[in-house]
């Protein structure tokens, strides 16, 4: 078929239902997940410590930059539904500063000589089931994602997808931080963040399969 | 007086114009719209692919952008959002044509003459040349004909004005006396 049958074979197509804004996404998006999150948290229990623990200028940051951290990996995902981002693109590099920062943050933690969080865990204790419980928390908010970004026309597959798990993910790991009474930075960096990290990973390989278009 | 800069915003504006009534349903105006672009993205799509392929991609581009089509308001400009979805394909196209490089293979035959060129090298023929130095003229010339042309004894001796017998004795005696030269 040459080009100009092509073009008049697309024009007789009828046009189709315009997507909506990023604004409305967003909207829509923060409140599923927002009511997502506190049902997680609800069936998850929250640690009897938690009120203490929010006064600690280390722990309240750490909340702040996990909230961070689902924020902007969602409004990338959904700025990755358009092929020119929305022309926002400096957003798309926001998910990369946050979670820089938070292992920064953790980084920084583990060389304080004597933080009281820096407690090796107990011989016995657990590890893989939390982040089973992350990866768990984190499957219904990626799908959702998933099958929110693939409405639109994802130039960035990879990326969309490792957006969506990341900020599934970042659910996870939010709920489970609010949820135990752990608060060894082994512990927090080998079962919580180094899996998220591999998680995102996983969400770029599944995304370059989902998000084709 | 008009600038091209402006010249380009006022076509880029026309584009964003009829694409909008063709998103609204007008298939004249969506049609302009495509012929309208189909020259700047093939222009792109050249830049990048080979011709042989630049012309697939170019279709492989309209579709997308019919694809994706729902996913620009006409409220942004609307040349960042066409050069994206072109990026996309045209990276796609390398892709392919990367791949189909590396898999590509030669038909031996295709070789055929790049192998005759190679006998013909100056440095083989010097290496024989060097060979041949101790052998009288003539028996070098009939040595060089039948075993490196490819001349039969009864061709050599026509070209040579020699029997055909007379060849072959000659040729015996100057392999003989190669022998003796090399001890083998």
């Amino acid at each position: 078929m040459n080009t100009a049958d092509l073009i008049s074979q697309l024009s007789q197509d009828s046009p189709k239902a315009r997507l909506r804004s990023p604004g409305y996404f967003g909207c829509w998006l923060g409140a599923v997940l927002v009511a997502y999150g506190l049902g997680a948290q609800f069936f998850l229990h929250i640690r009897p410590d938690l009120i203490i623990q929010l006064t600690r200028p280390m722990f309240a940051l750490e909340i702040i930059l996990l909230g961070l951290l689902i924020i902007t990996n969602a409004a990338s995902a959904i700025l990755a539904m358009y092929p020119d981002m929305h022309q926002k693109h400096w957003a798309l590099n926001l998910p990369y500063i946050i979670f820089a920062a938070l292992i920064a943050f953790i980084l920084f933690q583990l060389m304080m000589p004597h933080d009281t969080r820096m407690v090796m865990p107990k011989i016995g204790s657990h590890g893989m089931e939390c982040a089973l419980c992350i990866a768990s928390v984190a499957l219904i908010p990626s799908a959702l994602i998933f099958t929110l970004v693939r409405k639109g026309a994802s130039v960035h597959p990879l990326r969309a997808g490792s957006f969506a798990v990341l900020a599934a993910s970042g659910i996870g790991c939010l709920t489970q931080r609010l949820s135990e009474a752990n608060d060894s930075l082994m512990h927090l960096t080998q079962w919580h963040y180094l899996p998220t990290l591999l998680f995102a990973a996983l969400g770029a390989l599944i995304g370059k399969w989902l998000l084709k278009w | 007086m008009v600038t091209s800069g402006s010249k380009k915003s006022d076509k880029y504006a026309e584009f964003t114009t009829i694409f909008r009534a063709g998103l609204a349903g007008d298939a004249l105006a969506y049609n302009h719209f495509l012929q309208a672009i189909t020259p700047i993205l093939r222009r792109v799509a050249l830049k990048k692919l080979p011709a042989a392929d630049a012309e697939d991609a170019l279709q492989e581009i309209l579709i997308s952008i019919h694809k994706a089509r729902h996913t620009y308001d006409g409220e942004r400009p609307i040349m960042p959002w066409l050069l994206a979805i072109a990026q996309f394909r045209i990276n796609d196209a390398l892709h392919k044509v990367y791949a189909g490089s590396r898999r590509e293979c030669m038909n031996i035959d295709e070789l055929t003459e790049v192998l005759a060129d190679v006998t013909e090298t100056a440095s083989a023929k010097e290496s024989i040349d060097a060979i041949l130095k101790d052998v009288p003229e003539r028996e070098q010339r009939i040595l060089t004909m039948m075993h490196v042309e490819g001349y039969t004894a009864k061709e050599t001796g026509q070209r040579l004005g020699m029997k055909e017998t007379a060849v072959k004795v000659a040729a015996h005696r100057a392999v003989k006396k190669l022998r003796e030269t090399f001890g083998t």
